[in-house]
């Protein structure tokens, strides 16, 4: 057990891409805490311990073989969605899940609260690129849509907590996996055209229903909501009407990283702005706005800069490897980062409604960091494997015709 | 180029991999260039200057209202610095006691059981604990009654108006965003309750006052309290911590005085008037012989000056001075909720004066570049010296009270109010003003409305609503200058400026006779436009009048005749052209807001003036209408030989400069000022032995059979013109102010009969020119002489008592001068 955990470590000595990954997130994850330090330093001080556990388990999951991972992907995934199910049950006591904010989404552990849909986006990677490793049936249209069930069981259970916000990166990972695992770009790009045309028919109903106070033209979506829609763009249009309503978290997260300039107020005078300009959830889904006011668009530019050296190696890690479940994973793990974080510095700037969704390895919670550095130790441990001898690298079709075509 | 990326890069994976970098680092120059966006440029600029606007918030400190102060210096209004005794809103409401029983039932039991307890138990268990923290709210409630001197009931009712105000407001804010909410959610979700969309206000989280006018005695008690809670607060921290940390259950909560802790007494500046309400001995042994007494009458009089000095209200969204500031937090000078402003008189004319500007100190103004503190002193407000004598004031006030000890505004069998079933019965009260003025500067020593107002009429909310209820007495109405109301017909008081501007004008010699025989007027019409004496016995006239004697008789037709001669000689706007350079038909810039300009017959060059128009201009009555200030104002013109000096109620000085007292001259003749006072002064003094061609002011006549003199006061001599001028039928009104109607919709008449005018001036033995105009009117009581003539007599010997009219006048009078300084 001491020679393969010693064994593990001189496998993590090898030079690989994933000490990039590392470096990021730990970069990210320093930032965040410095970040707190100025809105809510009890925060940062909780986030601290979190980093250590988080650690801890990464640590955790280097150790086993990828292909007991793999082996356990399903029930995990199994087990994630279980609790999905838990935290729904409506005779489960308030002393074990209480609802914050409406949303039933946590799990007092006691020691920590603990978020089943964190533990979701993880396994469902696994269990998905566990699922798409040697399969070719992603290649045609029905085989690929069959795929989509992965993600709607996860996805249907999240929005009925309710929590929108996280629901949003699967949709995603999905579709960055499938194009990894060699979908038919086309299949891929019309499924991607016909959800914007979606986002777009609900937005054009959305903006209908605001001009007539008598209709509602997009009844499938509430109203705070639809709200949030029409206030992103009255705002982004330059119309403060909302400003006390519900633009009120987005115009203040714009105003204060706006405010921030190029170079920010530093640590103290951020402190006295954040004190006297108070912006809701500082700490958590707004933290992108903490960071460009206190260090202005350099730091901006570097968390933006973070997020790419992280992603990018994580895609490095799944170009030299060539075992399928490495490179899915890989991937799609790189996939929850980049969704989570386009949506939440897109809507601290105003490119994006406002939802709950928190920037990865920055905001503050023990769940996010925990399984955020699990994805991590997943990636080291893909990258520490030699690749098998003679291995056929995997999802290369070129050249192949599937029925689907 | 498909086809060299695939030489380039052989493996699909890789090639997919390039793919998705592509759209990575693409979304990540997007989310670069919109950070770039809002922190360069105009948009950085733009969101630092709302970050720094919000970081400037300074904390304003208030400032003082200016003083008031009448024309000997007494001060009349002052803010005094005073203290308030204050309790939290949750102590008030009752919460407080909840959220300590609350606490208490997690101690008994431990946080963690607490946590896992549902609500419902939770509430169980904490209403087990409420009952000692009641009691303590009340015992609270008993002590600080004690310490105010009040009644525990008063301490109730102020606790009650004030969670009922503070859920009021609640209920409003929050019945306004349901209402919005509902609007946005249409009908799907229109099932909304309150409760969804519950709006807090700061107001549940504030202390309100219980107890006004606290003593540093009280506050001393106050504080001792509160500083053993704070000690005992402290003890019982340190026990739960040392019992936390030694992992023990928390101690027993024995805290005795944890209520007062939420009991604040707070500074406050207070308005104090202190001549509110003053008592002093009014002499009646001057009185007309129906209200004669020898008994002195220990009198109060309430709400002293209060029409002229006014008072104060909290600001409301619809005075203008809130709109123009309403929510700025650097305007030092702007209106914020609960400040105060004038509610009338000059504490609503000199606002701008009094109010002053708030100071800003504190932490709270930090700057961004330099970290620096601000400190501005506040500006106190400026004092403002009126030219009202109080005292004066006070005495004017209680002899035109309606008390029925005094009598003279209580119609009395002698005014001769008529026989209409709708003229005022005897004994019941009626409603009038008066003004004095200071001849030599325009200057308002006193001026009364009746039925006055005190404080407390606009303070105390149920006799706020019974005041403004009233719509036919319209108590807060400052009749002495129209108080934006109807304004009176002067009547003959007319007549002096008539014949004053006519013999400048040429219209008639100085002592040119003027044939009065026929009686009436207009040759046709003998049931119009008659005079007095013609209208008791047709067969009567005045025969041959110049211009003394018809004064002296008031004559109709004299004046009838002169109106005639200036549309003959000149045109009839003349006429009114001079009643306006008199004064009337325009505001004189008294500095009272109430003021209204009253009604003059149009006289501008493509406007017509008629003969009718201008013969009832001359007596009085229709084409125009005047207040008691306009008309003393006039006379007081007539008195310095025709210089026309704007009436004020402050005193020059006092006065912003861009709005100074103004005046021109209207030049007079010295002959035409001549007989117009010597008229004035024959209808005052003049009794012909035959009784037709006597003063229409020389004496009240009683039913009795005998008489005796209007003006008795020595040492003066009294310039006097009475009128007697037919009004309008004075309509009931309902509650809302319209028109009360019988069954059949006809117009239910309160009040017929005649305004009863006589204007003064006043002549101090030794003294050149009369140095003191009084105008008095008395709605619908009677004959102008017998009954607003004994209130002018009584006004001019309250002026002898104060030492306006010389020593000979005030040694015959009274003794000294009254008031908070020197007391009786």
């Amino acid at each position: 057990m001491i020679d393969a955990a010693i064994e593990r470590l001189r496998a993590f000595a090898r030079p690989s891409f994933a000490w990039l990954t590392l470096a990021a997130a730990l970069g990210l994850t320093f930032l965040g805490i410095a970040a707190m330090e100025t809105v809510a330093p009890d925060a940062a001080r909780s986030q601290q311990r979190n980093l250590l556990i988080a650690l801890a388990a990464m640590s955790v999951v280097f150790l086993p073989h990828p292909r007991l991972i793999g082996w356990l992907a399903y029930p995990m995934f199994g087990i994630a969605l279980a609790l999905l199910v838990f935290v729904l049950l409506p005779f489960v006591p308030e002393s074990l899940v209480r609802p914050r904010n409406g949303t039933r989404g946590w799990i007092d552990l006691k020691v920590m609260d603990f978020q089943p849909s964190e533990m979701a986006k993880a396994t469902f990677v696994l269990a998905l690129a566990w699922y798409l490793r040697y399969r070719e049936s992603h290649r045609s249209l029905l085989g690929l849509l069959a795929t989509f069930v992965f993600m709607i069981v996860p996805v249907g259970l999240i929005i009925v907590e309710p929590d929108l916000g996280q629901s949003l990166a699967f949709g995603p990972a999905l579709l960055v996996m499938l194009v990894a695992a060699g979908a038919k770009l086309r299949h891929v790009f019309s499924i991607v055209g016909l959800g914007v045309l979606v986002i777009a028919l609900n937005v054009g109903l959305v903006l209908a229903s605001s001009a007539d106070a008598d209709a509602d033209y997009a009844p499938w979506l509430k109203n705070h909501q639809q709200r949030r829609i029409t206030s992103m763009i009255k705002l982004a249009l330059g119309d403060t009407s909302e400003v006390q309503g519900d633009a009120y978290q987005q115009h203040k997260a714009m105003t204060l990283a706006g405010a921030g300039g190029t170079g920010g107020y530093g640590s103290q005078t951020a402190a006295v702005l954040f004190e006297h300009y108070r912006l809701p959830e500082a700490h958590n889904d707004m933290i992108y706005a903490v960071i460009v006011n206190r260090w202005g668009l350099r730091g901006g530019l570097g968390v933006l800069g973070l997020y790419v050296v992280l992603i990018g190696s994580m895609f490095a890690v799944a170009a030299t490897s060539k075992d399928p479940l490495a490179r899915l994973s890989c991937v799609g793990f790189a996939a929850i980062f980049l969704a989570q974080s386009v949506i939440n510095i897109g809507m601290t700037v105003g490119v994006l409604p406002i939802t709950g969704i928190t920037l990865p390895f920055i905001s503050y919670g023990g769940s996010s960091l925990l399984f955020n550095f699990i994805m991590v130790g997943l990636v080291l441990n893909f990258a520490s494997r030699r690749a098998a001898y003679m291995s056929r690298p995997s999802f290369e079709f070129d050249g192949q015709r599937t029925a689907g075509r | 180029m498909l086809d060299a990326l695939r030489q380039i890069v052989p493996s699909m994976f890789h090639r997919r991999l390039l793919l998705l970098a592509v759209v990575v680092l693409s979304c990540m120059t997007v989310l670069g260039a919109k950070t770039a966006h809002l922190t360069t440029g105009t948009q950085h600029t733009e969101r630092q200057q709302i970050i720094r606007s919000a970081l400037e918030r300074p904390k304003l400190t208030p400032t003082s209202r200016g003083s008031l102060y009448d024309r000997k210096g007494r001060l009349l209004a002052e803010d005094r610095p005073g203290w308030e005794i204050t309790v939290s809103f949750p102590a008030l409401s009752g919460h407080w006691a909840y959220v300590k029983a609350r606490q208490a039932a997690e101690r008994s039991v431990g946080r963690s059981v607490w946590r896992d307890l549902p609500d419902d138990e939770q509430q169980v268990l904490a209403q087990r604990f409420v009952k000692p923290y009641l009691e303590k709210l009340e015992r609270l409630k008993v002590m600080l009654a004690e310490f105010g001197d009040v009644s525990p009931e008063t301490i109730d009712a102020e606790q009650r108006r004030v969670v009922r105000g503070v859920q009021q407001m609640a209920a409003f804010a929050t019945e306004r965003k349901r209402k919005s909410e509902l609007k946005k959610l249409k009908a799907r979700e229109a099932d909304l309750t309150w409760a969804d969309v519950y709006v807090e206000v700061a107001e549940e989280y504030q202390s309100h006052p219980v107890l006004f006018n606290a003593s540093d005695a009280m506050v001393s008690e106050v504080e001792k309290f509160i500083a053993l809670a704070k000690v005992e607060d402290e003890q019982f921290a340190l026990a739960e911590k040392q019992a936390r940390d030694a992992g023990q259950p928390p101690p027993e909560d024995n805290r005795v005085y944890d209520a007062w802790l939420e009991v604040t007494p707070q500074r406050v500046r207070q308005r104090s008037y202190p001549w509110e309400s003053q008592g002093f001995v009014l002499d009646r042994s001057s009185f007309p012989k129906p209200l004669r007494s020898s008994a002195p009458l220990e009198i109060t009089v309430d709400g002293i000056g209060r029409h002229v000095i006014g008072s104060l209200r909290r600001v409301n969204d619809k005075d203008p001075q809130w709109t123009e500031h309403p929510y700025s937090d650097t305007d030092r000078g702007g209106y914020r909720p609960q400040d105060l402003i004038g509610r009338g008189g000059i504490e609503r004319s000199m606002e701008s004066t009094l109010r002053g500007t708030r100071g800003v100190r504190g932490q709270r103004v930090v700057h961004l570049d330099i970290g620096t503190e601000q400190v501005i002193a506040p500006i106190a407000g400026e004092d403002v010296h009126l030219t009202l004598d109080i005292a004066l004031q006070m005495r004017l006030q209680a002899l035109m009270s309606h008390d029925p000890a005094v009598g003279f505004m209580r119609s009395q069998e002698w005014h001769h109010a008529g026989d209409s079933e709708f003229a005022p019965k005897i004994g019941e009260p009626l409603n009038g003003a008066a003004v004095v003025l200071d001849v030599d500067n325009g200057e308002v020593l006193a001026a009364v409305s009746v039925p006055g107002v005190t404080l407390e009429d606009f303070e105390d909310p149920r006799r706020s609503v019974a005041l403004y209820a009233d719509h036919l007495n319209v108590p807060w109405k400052a009749r002495f200058v129209g108080g934006h109301y109807e304004l009176y017909d002067p009547g003959s008081t007319n007549k002096p400026l008539v014949l004053a501007t006519a013999i400048t004008d040429g219209i008639i010699g100085p002592d040119e006779e003027v044939d009065c025989s026929q009686g009436h007027l207009w040759e046709n019409q003998p049931g119009r436009y008659r005079d007095w004496i013609h209208k008791q016995h047709s067969t009567l006239s005045f025969g041959k009048l110049d211009g003394v004697e018809a004064l002296t008789v008031s004559s109709n037709v004299f004046f009838g005749r002169i109106a005639q001669g200036f549309g003959q000689q000149s045109s009839f706007n003349r006429l009114a052209w001079w009643f306006n350079q008199f004064g009337f038909g325009r505001y004189s810039g008294s500095y009272l807001l109430e003021e209204s300009s009253g009604s003059l017959a149009a006289f501008g060059p493509d406007d017509t003036v008629t003969e009718s128009e201008a013969a009832y201009m001359a007596i009085g009555e229709g084409a125009m209408t005047a207040s008691p200030l306009q008309v003393a104002a006039a006379h007081a013109t007539l008195a310095r030989g025709g210089l026309y000096i704007s009436p004020t109620f402050v005193q020059p000085h006092s006065r912003p400069e861009d709005n100074p007292q103004t005046w021109h001259q209207l030049h007079l003749s010295p002959a035409a000022c001549d007989r117009a006072l010597r008229g004035m002064e024959r209808s005052a003094n003049f009794a012909h032995p035959d009784g037709t061609r006597r003063g229409t002011t020389v004496q009240i006549g009683y039913e009795d059979g005998s008489s005796e003199p209007v003006f008795n006061t020595p040492g003066v001599t009294v310039y006097a013109k009475s009128g007697t001028a037919e009004p309008p039928l004075l309509l009931a009104r309902d509650a809302e102010g319209k028109i009360a109607r019988d069954e059949k919709g006809k117009a239910i008449v309160a009040r017929s009969g005649n305004h009863a005018w006589v204007v003064a001036l006043v002549q101090p033995d030794g003294e050149p020119r009369p140095t003191h105009a009084v105008a008095c009117v008395v709605e619908y009581g009677g004959s102008g002489g017998r009954t607003a003539g004994p209130i002018v007599n009584q006004i001019i010997r309250a002026l002898a008592v104060e030492g306006y009219l010389g020593d000979a006048a005030l040694q015959a009078v009274q003794p000294a001068p009254v008031g908070p300084e020197n007391p009786q």
